[in-house]
């Protein structure tokens, strides 16, 4: 019941807010909306207290929905996605919040705020969904939500090419993922996640080979579609431009919440992917991680630094799912939600406070005008350096434990993370540290206290989230599996500090160039994988779809009409034969009765 | 009983338009409103509906009507489309006439639904065909002659074939009644051509790729009320057939060329949803969305699973309600920019805010978005299909990312960017239209098997494909 | 008398009927020339009845005398108003339906 409650609340408040948002003022559509996702954050909450006393499992029956084996309306809730669920709401909750303040003179806050609700909603269904199906209705709304939400500024056509962008590249996710759901349902004939586990586990034992190369396969594209939502190399490219929408819903959706589906998917099908795969998902996450951190280091936008942030740390995120450490992976998911939406918020309320200057050579100083801000984003930016103890540290340290035996990727995972550390630093002191270089730099204002409140909480987050965990004050539901040896915690938080320090030290006094031009603008580009992807699919798509109209269909109506001119030209022979004299007409047909009666004697 | 006045209520009110000028269109809406009423209470009542009687004892023909599950689920569709499409056509000269054959539609629709007997089935067939054409031919836009005259053509060839295979099974069988030709099957090896024969009406109304040479002519130049259901309930006379008397009859011969129809569909979907990219007239792009949609129908028909049969209904009902929806929008948007033209709108959104978002969830349906049902035809059908030809299955699966790239560019150019263009946002006369159909979107979306297990299961195979 | 002898006429008759159809260009004159098929056939019917001592063959001779009489009332029919529609019964001023 609780269970049905916390995910029916927020699609309870979306229905209203969308119809009915209109008769009620701007601020009072987003309290109610907030308050329907508050609402669910206090069902989690009574959910966690009953799994605290000794609950292994909840589920909801709410009835069946398509006409194949498995596929209910049914929810399931374990201890393993006890936090998630928490975390989804509490930090869906803040958010909202801070839209109400953040978005106050916007015409549109009725659709956002509905498109908020529904996605709450949608996340929830792919956390807790009982089949494979449902997660995939989740996993396309919150896909649909991120449309409607970056594209929310209409008039921008940037945003408008964002938004389709997003969709379209999640929708290449999404098909590889249907692929995966069907082979899964000729292997085991249900997309009941709990069957499909159980059937699938004996599978792997025995390994047969025919079944081996069938679940490698759906493995793979399973694993794709977790790709495409969770930005993942090579489907990352929607990611940076999603930076179009509102600066809340870059908090919340693309950076805490739907971005970490791929993570969460990954997670609650560890047990059944093929081990091959999740081990090509750990590789995949650790390229990607070191990939985006470079190319984050190179935005002058902060907005876009963020992004390509959460592109790196959700590659970590793959590592640790990747080689199955699932307390790894969901520590460093929860903390990232933390520190990057403080981050996000931070970097929202700098929008607002400087006439939505994105630009960080044109930012500084604002240390001084806006101290609150200051401290919340310092603290987002040490849980994203990995400082000691914020919560940054103690995940990234639960990684890079996981991975002790394997040298490569523990590399990769202590290098992105000093290279996180470095662009944390960097973006901290342009913004904020650096001589102001624009008048709106120099005549920022701080935030209201509705956006404040929600990004000092989440600051707050931040910073102690990690030690909790670590401290064993809150469970995550597993536990880790390997613990941190002594020598690691000494040279992550080394490593962190020391490039924490070196970045804060290069860009003191301002922008500076470090790295020849060429290559900084290359890694600015994202390295040309969005010229690529236009060369080698968009267009190509665009020339078939050009060839099949002036080609093949144009044969198709040639044909119509061809067809159609022989039979008006057989028919002008026929009508010869129609003289309209009477005489021809019975000539005619006494020859034909002659020739008849000779044929019939003759034969 | 009801089956027989599912065909004589849209009659008598046929009659009744002819003699009321102005109550012709509420006639027209009620009698569409009965139809739904009629079919849903031949469902609920579980009392027998059919009816039989010798007719033309020659040629073996007999008068039998009946209505199950199946026969409900389209012709609920067709009552709400007829409905709405008859309360669409606010601004029509000749109103006598043009309700008058819009009943008359209705009449030979239902009868093709309840037709039990193929004679019957061929009467009611080519009486489709004479108020559509009609109703395209003298109430069309500017293309409309040429427009009809070339999907008589088409849907008459194809007819042609239906008529010879009908004729084909009368003097073998010696009966056209349809349970008793299913008692007595045609064996397997003799299955094929006349499977082919009767396919061959079906493939040009559906229309499978590439049959389709009339469609998009056709959606142009038809009015919007008509083009709406012919789309919406017209095409998918051709799926009943197919499910009924190909599949019902000749099961074996169907199978036999599946592997050809199956390609085909397959490359349809993708081709219309490839051509959808690029059109600028906005009924273009809904023939060729439709094209897509109808060829995914047609692919999971030809699969012919249990589930992907499934799937084909749910399909239907989905883009039956969908296609009148997306008709109706477009419609409006153009009254607001005075051209069908895609380039002529743009930025809508910011004028036109309610038209933006029942535009969006239109849209977000026909692409197949979970919660509408549009997601939920699809998906089954592609978990059937996937069963017996994977790799057809697969291929077709491209379609959402395809769809998504037609519908949100739609959406994109008509609506958002710097408003270009501006025009007052619907009243409410016109959202009245369009709610039912969403509200039902979702609805089945939400509740899919209020129409899939109201298929009987005797027009679904019986056994199970193994695995 | 032989039969042949009967049939021989007959289809003497027949054909100066036929030839009269195809040739005459006024409606009367091909309708006379009809009337002369006709009772051509009329003549072969009966003979054949009196040939093999049947009745079969003079019910068909009555119904076609039947027929005949009938197709004269329409014929002159049309006839009448083709004579008030072209002022002639000529029957190749009525050709309008050509093709």
């Amino acid at each position: 019941m609780t269970l049905a409650l916390l995910v029916a609340l927020p699609l309870a408040g979306a229905v209203p807010t969308a119809v009915a948002g209109g008769l009620v003022g701007r601020r009072t559509v987003g309290s109610i909306a907030t308050l329907f996702i508050a609402l669910s954050f206090g069902a989690a909450v009574a959910m966690a207290q009953a799994f605290a006393a000794g609950k292994t499992q909840l589920v909801a029956e709410l009835g069946p929905w398509l006409p194949i084996r498995g596929a209910d309306l049914s929810l399931v809730i374990t201890p393993v996605t006890v936090p998630l669920v928490l975390m989804v709401t509490g930090v869906s909750t803040l958010i909202a919040l801070y839209s109400i303040g953040y978005l106050a003179h916007d015409t549109g806050v009725r659709r956002y705020f509905a498109a908020i609700d529904l996605f709450v909603f949608a996340m929830l269904l792919i956390v807790v969904a009982s089949n494979l199906l449902l997660l995939f209705a989740g996993w396309e709304l919150v896909g649909l939500c991120s449309y409607l939400l970056i594209a929310h500024w209409r008039d921008r056509p940037a945003a408008a090419a964002a938004g389709v962008k997003a969709f379209v590249v999640n929708r290449v996710g999404d098909a590889a993922f249907l692929v995966g759901l069907f082979m899964f349902l000729g292997l085991v004939n249900t997309v009941d996640l709990a069957e499909i586990t159980r059937r699938v586990q004996p599978a792997l034992q025995q390994l047969t080979v025919e079944a081996n190369a069938q679940l490698f396969a759906a493995s793979v594209l399973l694993l794709i579609g977790a790709l495409a939502k969770s930005a993942q190399l090579p489907l990352h490219v929607w990611l940076p431009d999603a930076m179009e929408g509102p600066t809340p819903v870059s908090a919340l959706i693309h950076a805490a919440t739907m971005v970490t589906a791929g993570v969460v998917l990954l997670v609650r099908l560890g047990s059944v992917l093929h081990p091959d795969v999740l081990f090509g998902a750990a590789i995949i996450g650790v390229i990607t991680a070191l990939f985006a951190a470079v190319v984050a280091l190179a935005q002058i936008d902060h907005k876009r630094v963020l992004a390509w942030s959460t592109i790196s740390q959700i590659g970590l995120m793959f590592v640790g799912a990747g080689v199955g450490a699932a307390f790894a992976a969901l520590f460093h998911l929860i903390a990232h939600a933390f520190f990057k939406a403080a981050l996000f918020l931070g970097s929202g309320s700098v929008m607002h406070a400087t006439d939505e200057e994105l630009d960080i050579r044109r930012l500084g100083g604002l240390a001084r005008r806006t101290p609150l801000t200051t401290i919340a984003f310092a603290c987002g930016a040490a849980g994203l350096a990995a400082l000691p103890p914020a919560a940054g540290f103690f995940s990234k340290e639960a990684i890079a434990a996981a991975v002790m035996d394997r040298p490569i990727l523990l590399v990769g995972v202590l290098a992105t993370s000093a290279l996180s550390a470095l662009y944390a630093a960097r973006l901290f002191a342009l913004v904020f540290v650096a001589p102001p270089s624009s008048d709106q730099a120099r005549h920022a204002r701080e935030s209201p206290p509705v956006m404040l409140v929600p990004l000092l909480a989440l600051a707050a987050g931040a910073l102690v989230f990690g030690a909790l965990v670590a401290g064993g004050t809150v469970p995550l539901g597993v536990t880790p599996s390997a613990e941190a040896p002594l020598a690691l915690s000494l040279t992550s938080a080394a490593l962190a500090l020391a490039f924490a320090a070196a970045g804060l030290a290069i860009y003191w006094r301002g922008p500076r160039a470090i790295v020849p031009a060429r290559v900084s603008n290359a890694a600015r580009a994202g390295f040309g994988f969005d010229t690529l992807y236009l060369a080698a699919a968009v267009i190509p798509v665009r020339a078939i779809a050009q060839v099949l109209e002036q080609g093949s269909e144009a044969l198709v109506q040639l044909i119509a009409d061809l067809v159609g001119r022989a039979v008006i030209a057989g028919s002008a022979l026929a009508r010869r034969m129609q003289g309209g004299y009477v005489r021809s007409y019975e000539a005619l047909l006494l020859a034909a009765a002659v020739a008849l009666l000779a044929y019939w004697s003759i034969r | 009983m009801i089956a027989s006045a599912l065909v004589v209520v849209p009659l008598v009110a046929a009659i009744l338009c002819v003699s009321a000028t102005r109550l012709a269109r509420p006639i027209a809406v009620v009698a569409s409103l009965a139809v739904v009423a009629l079919a849903l209470a031949a469902l609920i009542s579980g009392a027998p509906t059919s009816a039989s009687v010798a007719w033309a004892g020659p040629l073996h023909a007999g008068y039998s009507v009946a209505a199950d599950g199946l026969t409900v689920i389209f012709l609920a569709l067709g009552g709400v489309l007829f409905a709405i499409g008859a309360a669409a056509s606010s601004r029509v000269g000749h109103r006598r006439a043009y309700f008058a054959l819009w009943c008359l539609l209705i009449a030979a629709v239902d009868g093709v639904f309840v037709a039990r007997d193929l004679a019957l089935f061929f009467v009611f067939w080519e009486a489709m065909l004479i108020p559509l054409a009609i109703l395209m031919w003298q109430w069309g836009g500017p293309d409309r002659r040429g427009a009809t005259l070339r999907f008589l053509l088409y849907t008459m060839t194809g007819s042609a074939f239906l008529l010879a295979a009908i004729a084909a099974l009368a003097a073998s069988r010696g009966t056209l009644d349809l349970a008793e030709l299913a008692s007595r099957p045609v064996a397997a090896s003799g299955q094929l051509l006349p499977a082919m024969l009767l396919l061959a009406a079906f493939v040009v109304k559906l229309p499978l790729f590439p049959f389709h040479a009339w469609l998009p002519r056709a959606y142009v130049a038809a009015p919007i009320p008509v083009a709406l259901v012919l789309s919406g309930i017209v095409a998918k006379t051709a799926v009943y057939g197919i499910m009924r008397l190909c599949l019902g009859l000749f099961p074996d011969g169907m199978a036999t060329a599946a592997p050809v129809l199956v390609a085909l569909a397959a490359v349809g979907t993708l081709y219309g949803a490839l051509l959808a990219t690029r059109q600028d007239d906005l009924r273009r792009f809904i023939a060729f969305s439709s094209l897509s949609h109808l060829n995914l129908i047609g692919l999971a028909l030809f699969a012919a699973t249990a589930t992907s049969l499934r799937g084909a209904v749910l399909a239907s009902v989905s883009h039956g309600l969908v296609v009148a929806a997306l008709f109706l929008l477009v419609a409006m948007l153009a009254s607001r920019t005075s051209s069908f033209a895609l380039s002529r709108a743009g930025g809508l959104a910011a004028s036109t805010p309610v038209l933006a978002a029942f535009s969006t969830l239109a849209i977000v349906a026909a692409i197949g978005v979970p919660g509408t049902s549009g997601f939920a035809g699809e998906f089954t059908m592609l978990a059937g299909t996937f069963e017996r030809f994977p790799a057809a299955a697969s291929v077709a699966t491209l379609v959402v990312i395809l769809a998504a790239m037609y519908g949100l560019g739609m959406l994109r150019r008509a609506y958002h960017g710097p408003p270009l263009a501006a025009g007052v946002d619907l009243a409410w006369r016109e959202r009245l239209l369009v709610i039912p159909l969403l509200v039902l979107v979702i609805a089945v979306g939400v509740v899919p098997r209020v129409v899939s297990d109201r298929i009987p299961d005797d027009t679904l195979p019986s056994v199970e494909v193994t695995r | 008398m032989p039969t042949e002898a009967y049939l021989l006429l007959g289809a003497l008759l027949f054909a100066l009927g036929a030839a009269g159809v195809v040739t005459r260009t006024n409606a009367l004159s091909v309708l006379i020339a009809v009337e002369l098929m006709l009772n051509a056939v009329n003549l072969t019917f009966v003979a054949a009845a009196r040939r093999y001592a049947e009745l079969d063959g003079t019910v068909v001779a009555f119904f076609v005398i039947t027929v005949a009489a009938a197709e004269v009332a329409v014929g002159l029919g049309i006839v009448i108003d083709l004579a008030r529609r072209k002022t002639s019964v000529d029957v190749d001023e009525a050709s309008d339906l050509r093709g």
